[in-house]
């Protein structure tokens, strides 16, 4: 050991004060980018909190959910459902005549043999007077959701609505191709909605 | 920060949001779980470990297999593969499916060797519109979902190991290092309780060049009667005892590999799903051999 | 509220000798005992059957020996020295019931003991850094707190008010590792929580423990010493102001492994705060570079080059955990060696290295006396640093060429295990040069305080054989 450290070891020594030097920008920059990146990251590969997802996955893992054996895959649609139908048309399906929703379960518009009108339905929404179950609805309107729902969540629903077995639908499901080859077929039309009477021009199933 | 306070409510602060996060919301969403339904068998899982498996994680923890050990499958990705199952009447309508879906298959003998993987996809959706293709010529078909990774590969699972694997164990043991293959599934593959004693015993007996310690200790040597015990350990070479010893288990060692039997983490769950692969067709990740795998 | 009037610094130095004593002999003790475990579990490499009849010395149980003492064992106690001394010379003021922290301390040390015969004979908990029994967690627990409470004693018995940044990464350490260590504990061994949940708690503690409390301490080190041994003013108040609050903030998120068996959330948050980490270590090495910046003073092998080496490992080890915790690399990474050379540098090369430095300050100033064989101190350093770096680089790479082949299903595990002995054996090297550093360590504290004891009974005896002074003899 070096005399001057014994030395000051004896005398009272000051300690020494730190200086009050700010901090440098560049950290505070380097700072702000991890953060970034972080929740870049984090929104990529994290999801969001859910219990249910695990890595690899990003989302539920429900794209990978095995069919029934025979039958289709109506978890996706519906959480669409509940999501952006059961609002009007009711959890249970019975439609609110309140807001003027007409029913799903049993409707003949819904287990039609084929989609192509209930698509221009959600793509589009609908309005004016429209026969259900035997039944008149008139006031009501239904907003469009080509903006809000992709192909396979339109897809979905419509698969979950004409296949539910609570409800006793049996129809054949929806493919997102399907919906797809009807927006392609209706770009045009912008946001007007639909009514009954044009609806029935078209045919159910191609 | 001129008071002892401040500092305190700082590390205050810090502190509570991640024991929050990591203490409180992981029991909040995981810590209250209980058996699930398996996708496909719809069989409640996971089950209690028998008394015995218990008693061996005891001396699993007490030997510290989990330095060497881990008990996570890891997984990279997830396929979906579709297989023709059968080609019902109308081969010339099959083979035109197939000539779409992959033309290398789209010859008359594929539709002899039944099932036949048809092609691998990235989702579901995908999957669907592929399957539609073969039905609607007639065929019949199967979609296989398929997790897939470098340690699925290897054999050491189906799927990635999730939380509901761990529900009763106590003290979980996932590991964190990987001297050793990974354990998670080792009831599974092919190795019986005497292989396991043997392992146990002498590892070198029967993996080549391992590296694992020997566990003699929970092992016992005993002069052998006149009939040699049935527990005794059929060695051989430089790890058997000498004439008229025998090597027996002790309670140790047997619930230690009752343990390892029941560790079996391969239901298929809703957040980690997969689906066998049609009957008869070959496994899609390589069965491990016992040369193989120690 | 009037402030005391400051202590001469010798006064404080003495007031803190008997607890300093303990602690830092018992740690000393611990962190020999601990590199020899940590020797043992290196040659069962070499051949497993080493050793292997004894349940006692299995590698499962010599391995959580090794860790535990050197965290328990050493870390914390030299730790609480550190902090200590810290405290009393920052606040001027002299250590409060120095005797009762001496209590403290010795109860430590009890609890380290019985721990470590829990551990080898099969008592482990299971969790990995919290591997020391229920019965001795109470016993560490609450002489941590004991020894934490006169800590907190001496600081509000200061004269200085002012606070020094060190100040606040001793304070936030001591209200830090009561909290994890409680929570660890409750949750897991008295009333344990079920399943995966347990991992998660155990991560979390030892994210806290390796990745916020040694820093803490070690950082308090660092404030303190490097301005003190270059005689420079610590660049600045800010800089270290803005590291505290970093290093409490994403420090504390780190713990959870990047393929762990958790809810995506867990593992992308904690892989999120490892590159946040790098915020606080930069700040640090600023610190560094502009305070030593221009500075005479050769290190020289002393106390000023344990802590500057400290602080590099440190920046260097979080740059690793940054590194580790990119999906692309973690893939390779998890699972192997490369963790443990990333433990390895941040508590020989970071934390045991700031506190050897330290201490060679410290002891000489409390005993008053000079380190019975300085060559020591130097060799030690080198021994230290060659050992660290042996154990590290080896440990690393191999464990990259580890996490390459279990990622190649066609490699048997044999072959994999294979692939990493040349590594190991030289890290093996590494484990024998710590050991040697941490005996000449040993060796030069028991000698101080042998010296010093010898000291102290010569002079007891000199005033009882003294003839009295005429003035003492009553009339």
């Amino acid at each position: 050991m070096n005399p001057e450290k014994s030395k000051t070891a004896n005398t009272p020594e000051a300690e020494p004060a730190p200086t009050l030097n700010t901090v440098p920008m560049w950290l505070f920059g380097a700072l702000f980018v991890l953060l970034c990146t972080g929740a870049i990251y984090f929104d990529a590969r994290g999801g969001w909190f859910d219990a249910r997802v695990y890595q690899p996955y990003v989302r539920p893992p429900e794209d990978f959910q095995p069919r029934d054996p025979g039958g289709e895959n109506l978890g996706a649609g519906k959480r669409v459902y509940d999501m952006a139908c059961a609002v009007c048309h009711m959890p249970s399906g019975l439609g609110n005549p309140g807001v003027h929703a007409p029913p799903i379960a049993g409707s003949e518009w819904v287990v039609a043999p084929g989609p192509n009108r209930l698509i221009r339905i959600v793509l589009h929404g609908l309005q004016g007077p429209i026969e259900v179950a035997g039944k008149q609805y008139g006031a009501g309107v239904m907003t469009p959701f080509k903006d809000v729902l992709s192909d396979q969540d339109i897809a979905a629903v419509l698969t979950f609505i004409r296949m539910n077995p609570e409800w006793k639908h049996k129809a054949t499901p929806v493919t997102p191709a399907q919906v797809a080859k009807v927006r392609e077929l209706t770009k045009d039309r912008g946001s007007v909605n639909w009514t009954a009477a044009e609806l029935l021009q078209i045919p159910e199933s191609d | 920060m001129k008071s002892a306070a401040l500092v305190f409510l700082a590390a205050f602060l810090a502190l509570s949001a991640s024991w929050g996060g990591f203490v409180l919301a992981p029991q909040l969403q995981l810590g209250r779980g209980a058996q699930a339904k398996a996708l496909i068998t719809e069989d409640l899982y996971p089950l209690a470990r028998p008394g015995l498996a218990r008693q061996g994680l005891e001396i699993y923890r007490a030997n510290g297999c989990m330095y060497c050990h881990t008990q996570q499958v890891r997984q990279e990705g997830t396929h979906v593969e579709i297989y023709l199952t059968e080609g019902g009447t109308n081969a010339a309508g099959v083979l035109a499916a197939l000539q779409r879906l992959s033309p290398a298959l789209a010859r008359s003998e594929t539709l002899d060797s039944l099932p036949v993987k048809v092609v691998e996809v990235e989702d579901m959706v995908a999957a669907d519109r592929a399957l539609k293709t073969l039905k609607d010529a007639g065929g019949k078909a199967e979609t296989v979902i398929v997790p897939t990774g470098a340690d699925l590969a290897r054999g050491w699972g189906r799927r990635r190991t999730v939380a509901q694997d761990f529900l009763y164990d106590q003290p979980v043991q996932p590991g964190v290092m990987r001297i050793g293959p990974d354990l998670a599934n080792i009831g599974l593959r092919p190795y019986d309780a005497d292989w396991h004693y043997r392992h146990l015993y002498a590892p070198a007996s029967v993996v080549e060049n391992s590296k694992m310690p020997p566990y003699r200790y929970l092992f016992e040597k005993r002069k052998a009667g006149a009939e040699p015990s049935p527990e005794a350990l059929k060695l051989s070479g430089a790890a058997a005892p000498e004439d008229g010893y025998e090597i027996v288990p002790k309670a140790e060692a047997k619930a230690l590999v009752a343990y390892l039997l029941n560790l079996r983490a391969e239901a298929p769950l809703f957040e980690s799903p997969y689906t066998p692969p049609p009957a008869s067709a070959p496994a899609t990740n390589a069965a491990p051999t016992t040369a193989a795998v120690p | 509220m009037t402030a005391p009037s400051p202590t001469s610094p010798p006064e404080i130095d003495s007031s803190g000798r008997l607890p300093l004593f303990i602690l830092f002999g018992g740690a000393a003790f611990w962190l020999v005992l601990s590199s020899v475990f940590g020797l043992l579990a290196s040659i069962k490499f070499h051949g497993p059957g080493f050793l292997a009849d004894s349940p006692m010395l299995t590698y499962g149980r010599v391995y959580p020996a090794w860790a535990n003492l050197l965290v328990f064992g050493f870390c914390i106690p030299a730790g609480l020295g550190v902090g200590l001394w810290l405290l009393a010379r920052l606040g001027r003021a002299p250590l409060a019931r120095p005797w009762l922290i001496a209590v403290g301390a010795k109860l430590w040390h009890i609890g380290v003991f019985v721990g470590l015969l829990g551990i080898l004979s099969g008592d482990s908990t299971g969790h990995t850094w919290l591997e020391l029994p229920r019965y001795a967690a109470v016993i560490l627990f609450c002489a941590f707190v004991f020894i934490a409470l006169w800590a907190f004693a001496t600081h509000r018995a200061r004269a200085d008010r002012d606070l020094h940044p060190s100040q606040w990464f001793v304070l936030a350490a001591l209200f830090w590792f009561p909290w994890i260590y409680s929570t660890a504990i409750l949750l897991l061994e008295v009333f344990p929580v079920r399943g995966i949940v347990q991992a998660s708690i155990a991560w979390w503690f030892a994210g806290n423990l390796l990745g916020v409390w040694l820093p803490l301490v070690g950082l308090a080190a660092f404030c303190y010493f490097v301005p003190k041994l270059t005689e420079r003013p610590l660049q600045s108040r800010y800089l270290a102001l803005f590291a505290f609050w970093t290093l409490i903030l994403f420090g504390t998120w780190t713990g959870i492994p990047s393929g762990a068996p958790l809810p995506a959330w867990m593992p992308t948050l904690s892989g999120a705060a490892a590159w946040l980490m790098l915020v606080p270590l930069l700040t640090v090495a600023v610190m560094l570079v502009q305070t030593i910046s221009g500075a005479k003073t050769p290190c020289a092998g002393g106390p000023l080059c344990y802590v500057k080496f400290g602080t590099w490992s440190l920046v260097l080890s979080g740059v690793l955990l940054a590194v580790a915790a990119l999906p692309q690399v973690s893939r390779v990474t998890e699972f192997t060696w490369f963790n443990h050379a990333e433990n390895a540098l941040r508590i020989y090369g970071f934390f045991a290295m700031t506190m050897f430095g330290a201490a060679y300050y410290i002891l000489p100033r409390v005993t008053g006396a000079e380190w019975p064989v300085a060559r020591f101190v130097r060799g030690h350093f080198w021994c230290g640093v060659v050992g660290t770096l042996l154990l590290f680089a080896p440990l690393a790479i191999g464990g990259v060429v580890q996490g390459a082949r279990w990622l190649n299903p066609e490699i048997t595990p044999v072959d994999v295990s294979k692939a990493t002995l040349m590594f190991l054996r030289l890290s093996t090297l590494g484990d024998l040069l710590l050991l040697l550093g941490n005996l000449l360590f040993l060796v030069n504290v028991f000698a101080l305080i042998a010296r010093h004891c010898r000291a102290m009974v010569r002079v007891l005896y000199a005033d009882a054989v003294a003839p009295l002074e005429p003035s003492e003899v009553k009339p």
